[in-house]
């Protein structure tokens, strides 16, 4: 039995998805950490600022 | 840095102590070769934007490996096992004459004197066969999208598969005298090809895989006899199957709401015998020649790793059962059903130590034939660790649930998948997991098309959006993404924008530009070539021009970006969701040991 270079079964067909399973992303554990808090305020009420 | 490969190793088929893998290197994945013999590993490659697939020839003297950009599109290069001096920096073509394209599968026969690939252009899948090194010639072509599935041991047969409900779900090719054999699939039935049955050189003998709305069937396909499905291998959910050996085994495994098995079954008679795997996904396995299993094992909180089922000669009659695996991580797990009238909405829930409610971001998947399941998540982990309660629904559309759950929600793509999101927001708040007013959403790829929709359609149910290479403009996307994608959609929607532009309008985020609030983040790839990233930009100047809370955020590296580019990407998505959420960052970080260290402003 060969391993498959590309798949194509009912559990995935690589190229036919939008996304990934996800844990083949290189994600840095040890750099992305939580954000700052944003201070309290009420996220419904006071919505973060335009940015680009 | 902290990464974990999915994949199997390839061996070779004549020299079993020769194999290739791929290993991380600076956040690239370069091959690694190992000889048994000599226990010798070594990295073999400098690939500049790493490698995206791999194998090696039967005598285990020339491994393979294609080099792509970051779009997808390359070659495939072939350098020898072992390094000599004189070995060039950049491995020469391993086939002469084709043109650079996508990697559309590869196959040796058994001397290993002949090899097939399929290489996707724009507009088809070509398959070529030649010499090992040599010029390859051009033997099929198939418009739009299919994968070379396999050649036979005599070299004288290539499958291609083509779409499972199409005209031309398998296409079956004898090089000697130009037979063509097409077996088709349609809606109702479709049927996936997957690979010759090893030493069969007079009768090829194609292993399939047909599925009915009843669910999945394992069987053969013959020239003059078709397919043979067979009696007892019969699933409710998603399988995938190999021949194991040469007498009529096969190897099944069998995903199942959010978790794998592996099954051993002669495929004329008896039943399967389970293999022992722990609790969890497996992502990806080969046999080795010698009989035993290599697979890359994952759960929810163990990062894959590779695991041996030790069911070589010696081991044959008694499988060793695999050892335990070392959770990693501080988040508590558990599921959660969510009843509707159509069925059971199935969703795995992360959430920080101690009691609830917590602030919650819905992790969304993408795909959509893809499902979250009992397997590590690198971001799961890092959302608990923020003090957020993570949740990942398999909506309608995903696999692991049968054909039923990932079909049978007519054309309403999107909308039927926020009507889930919606259902499973209510029963968590209900339940006093979520905070109210502090739920918000986060999805990749189709996973962020969905954020993006949402935001539109229901604002007022979602605190924030986080969506990550989305699909912004549907019927933009469409037109600019891949072939196969392009397929995707097609089966989906039933038809293009052209066909059915109603079905586009009520599925694009752009439609309901008029009724989002925000705040939203949205990164995208500048050189995404599955969710293009012009219509992300059209999407994010509406945005700006009503004023809408935002932030852009752009990436490189193609469809999810590159290492560097997905930590960053993860670390303004992790600030912004901050800002918005306001995660009990003190209760977390005293449950977990580990203060929180605030990132630099900016890029990095």
């Amino acid at each position: 039995m060969k391993r498959r270079s590309v798949r194509h079964d009912p559990i995935a067909t690589n190229e036919r998805e939008r996304g990934a399973v996800v844990v083949k992303m290189f994600l840095d554990m040890d750099r992305a950490v939580a954000a700052e808090r944003s201070g309290g305020t009420d996220p419904a009420a006071d919505k973060v600022a335009v940015s680009e | 840095m902290t990464v974990h490969i999915p994949y199997a190793p390839a061996f070779a088929a004549q020299q079993p102590e020769k194999s290739v893998e791929v290993y991380v290197d600076n956040g690239l994945t370069q091959i690694l070769t190992w000889d048994r013999r000599t226990d010798q590993r070594q990295v073999r490659t400098t690939a500049p934007n790493g490698v995206a697939a791999y194998d090696i020839e039967p005598d285990g003297r020339h491994l393979w490996w294609f080099d792509a950009d970051p779009s997808g599109i390359g070659l495939w290069r072939r350098q020898p096992f072992r390094p000599t001096p004189t070995d060039p920096t950049t491995p020469p073509a391993a086939l002469t004459g084709l043109p650079p394209g996508r990697q559309a599968g590869i196959a040796f026969d058994a001397s290993g004197g002949r090899v097939a690939v399929g290489i996707g252009t724009k507009t088809e899948t070509r398959c070529y066969v030649g010499r090992p090194g040599g010029a390859g010639q051009l033997v099929a072509a198939a418009a739009g999208y299919a994968t070379l599935v396999d050649l036979t041991a005599d070299g004288d047969t290539v499958a291609l598969a083509g779409r499972a409900d199409s005209d031309t779900a398998i296409s079956v090719i004898r090089l000697s005298d130009g037979r063509l054999d097409i077996v088709a699939g349609s809606d109702h039935r479709r049927i996936w090809a997957l690979e010759f049955r090893p030493g069969d050189r007079s009768h090829p003998q194609l292993l399939v895989i047909v599925e009915t709305p009843a669910g999945y069937r394992v069987g053969t396909w013959q020239r003059d006899r078709g397919i043979a499905l067979a009696a007892a291998l019969s699933y409710d959910t998603e399988v995938t199957a190999h021949w194991y050996g040469t007498d009529g085994q096969v190897l099944i495994q069998h995903d199942h709401a959010g978790r794998s098995r592996l099954l051993l079954a002669d495929l004329t008679s008896g039943e399967p015998a389970t293999i022992a795997t722990p609790p969890g996904t497996i992502l990806d396995l080969t046999c080795a020649p010698d009989g035993d299993i290599h697979y890359v094992w994952t759960g929810a909180s163990v990062p894959p790793q590779r695991r041996v089922a030790e069911l070589g000669a010696a081991a044959r009659e008694a499988p060793r059962a695999a050892g335990p695996a070392q959770p990693t991580g501080t988040a508590r797990r558990s599921e959660l059903w969510t009843t509707q009238p159509y069925g059971r909405i199935h969703s795995f829930l992360a959430t920080p130590p101690g009691a609830g409610p917590w602030p919650t971001l819905f992790l969304v998947h993408g795909g959509p034939s893809l499902h979250d399941r009992d397997a590590y998540d690198p971001r799961v982990e890092l959302l608990v660790r923020a003090g957020y309660a993570v949740v990942r629904t398999n909506y309608r559309g995903s696999t692991g649930y049968g054909p039923q759950w990932q079909r049978g929600y007519g054309h309403r793509v999107g909308l039927a998948q926020l009507d889930d999101l919606t259902s499973v927001r209510r029963d968590l708040l209900h339940r006093g997991i979520a905070t109210p007013g502090r739920v918000g959403l986060c999805g990749y790829s189709w996973g962020g098309y969905l954020v993006l929709l949402a935001m539109g359609v229901t604002p007022d149910a979602w605190s924030v959006g986080l969506a990550v290479a989305p699909i912004a403009d549907y019927p933009a996307a469409y037109r600019g993404t891949t072939i196969a994608l392009r397929e995707v959609d097609d089966e989906l929607f039933g038809g293009g924008p052209d066909d059915v532009p109603q079905r586009y309008r009520a599925a694009n985020p752009m439609t309901y530009l008029d009724q989002v609030r925000g705040p939203l983040f949205i990164a995208a790839a500048s050189d995404d070539d599955r969710c293009p990233p012009g219509q992300v930009r059209r999407y994010v100047a509406a945005l700006r021009h009503r004023r809408v809370p935002h932030q852009l955020h752009w990436m490189s590296g193609g469809h999810l970006g590159n290492a560097d580019s997905q930590t960053r990407a993860f670390d303004e998505l992790l600030r912004y969701a901050g800002q918005a959420l306001g995660p009990d960052r003190t209760r977390a970080a005293t449950a977990d040991g580990r203060p929180y260290q605030p990132t630099s402003q900016g890029g990095r």
